[in-house]
């Protein structure tokens, strides 16, 4: 009696993962983007544009590397409306889900898209103190020209010539 | 073996040739406009009619600041991939051409069509896409400013494929040569941003072209003569409907001496994998008007680029 209790446990267990392995696999849940990027008013130099960011942290360094990555991110995804890059990079609409290995890795701390930004040497323009941490505006210029170039060898932006 | 790895290297290679579209070609030039205002204009005899049409070489012999903006466009279509026609390398072409090239004959009848220098230049240079530019140095008091203008209009249809206007910020300090850069820096990206998604279109839905068909007078037949149970145009027009993408054509305007289709989507290579234009995909047509049962004699005609007329009744 034991013996056949013993088996319809196993028998239970092994059905349960069975069925659990045919479920469709979820799709990780699309990261929320919490902030704000407009343009920073003034034209930079060739193949560069400037643009306002406000993001959160728990600290104000948090703050301040998340604008620093939230401004290359609104060039690629988003566009800045009113400035020369009113378009973003990469207007297909699922580019960052389809890529997701490859972005997590650039926006990785201290990842690839430092070497495509450059903080206004004023620093924060604001900074306020929020319930959750840290609220921090500030001027980074994006070098768009450079950036566009790495997302095209890396094959994930479409270059002009494509199907030519 | 080494044989066969030569013949298979060769069959690959002529492939990946083929099998690509042609990468349309780029030209700026002066917007009429711009040439009117500053008066670089020229008189051209249309048939007795006279027509005021921009002078380019005038304009670029004596206009540094559209050849600083011309330049630094072009800079930014080659970072791109895209080289930019030279228009003035265009215009030296142009004149070693002979003067009988603006002004096509019929070999028998010595019918005529004229052709501007506009529509010859265009044909000559063969650009699939022209890039009109206009800017004007404005004074506010003592601040100056550019209004700038740029449109890029398919040679083929002179359709708006894409778009930049706007002002500068007014200055009082900076030279005018700075204004204008930062005037195309301002719009050139999300300009090449419009012209990437015209390119996309033109793979998904084709090239979009003028066909015209008429008949010379002297042709023993007209369109409404009886092949079979249907008269000629109904083949003509059976034809595009088979040959065009998705079958995307429209028959503008039809008597018994001409059909005029407008929005014909042509293919941007055959089923060969080569590069078609308007004249090569239209000579199909003149090739099935001259077998079997129509017997038929017709003239190719390319006007400009994006405009082919087949004359039927003679060469």
């Amino acid at each position: 009696m034991k013996g056949k209790f013993s088996i319809l446990i196993a028998l239970f267990f092994i059905a349960a993962i069975a069925i659990n392995g045919c479920k469709p696999k979820q799709q990780a849940a699309a990261v929320v983007y919490d902030y704000e990027a407009v343009y920073g008013g003034t034209q930079g130099v060739d193949g560069t544009t400037m643009v306002k960011v406000t993001a959160k942290g728990k600290k104000a360094e948090d703050a301040v590397e998340n604008c620093k990555k939230y401004a290359v991110h609104a060039i690629m995804f988003r566009g800045i409306p009113g400035s020369n890059m009113a378009k973003a990079i990469l207007t297909e609409p699922n580019a960052e889900t389809k890529n997701a290995d490859y972005f997590n890795k650039f926006f990785a701390p201290s990842g690839k898209y430092l070497s495509f930004m450059t903080p206004s040497g004023d620093g924060p323009q604001d900074k306020v103190k929020t319930s959750d941490g840290y609220k921090v505006t500030m001027l980074i210029n994006v070098k768009h020209k450079n950036l566009r170039k790495q997302l095209e060898d890396d094959g994930i932006a479409k270059k002009m010539t494509d199907g030519f | 073996m080494k044989k066969l790895i030569f013949v298979l290297f060769i069959v690959v290679g002529f492939l990946q040739t083929f099998g690509q579209a042609k990468k349309p070609t780029l030209m700026i030039v002066p917007a009429d406009i711009y040439c009117t205002r500053a008066n670089f204009t020229m008189e051209f005899d249309n048939q007795g009619s006279k027509v005021v049409l921009p002078d380019y070489k005038k304009t670029m012999q004596n206009d540094e600041n559209m050849r600083l903006v011309i330049t630094k466009i072009q800079s930014m279509f080659v970072d791109r991939g895209f080289p930019l026609k030279n228009l003035e390398a265009e215009l030296k072409k142009l004149e070693k051409e002979s003067a009988e090239m603006s002004m096509m004959t019929s070999k028998s009848s010595g019918s005529s069509i004229a052709e501007s220098p506009i529509d010859i230049l265009k044909r000559t240079a063969k650009a699939d896409i022209i890039l009109d530019i206009d800017f004007n140095v404005k004074k506010n008091g003592p601040q100056k400013y550019i209004s700038f203008n740029l449109q890029g209009l398919d040679a083929y249809t002179s359709k708006a494929i894409a778009n930049a206007a706007g002002a500068g910020k007014p200055s009082s300090a900076a030279q005018v040569e700075i204004l204008l850069e930062e005037a195309v820096l301002q719009h050139l990206d999300n300009f090449q941003a419009q012209i990437m998604a015209h390119f996309e279109d033109l793979f998904a839905n084709g090239r979009e072209v003028v066909c015209k068909i008429k008949v010379w007078d002297s042709s023993p037949v007209n369109l409404e003569e009886e092949f079979g149970d249907e008269e000629l145009n109904k083949h003509i027009d059976d034809w595009f409907a088979k040959n065009t993408v998705k079958g995307r054509y429209n028959q503008a305007d039809a008597s018994e001496n001409m059909m005029n289709f407008d929005q014909v989507r042509i293919p941007l290579y055959n089923e060969k994998g080569k590069a078609l234009d308007t004249k090569n995909w239209l000579n199909e047509l003149r090739k099935v008007l001259k077998g079997e049962p129509y017997n038929l004699v017709s003239k190719l005609y390319l006007k400009g680029l994006g405009e082919a007329w087949l004359i039927i009744g003679e060469k």
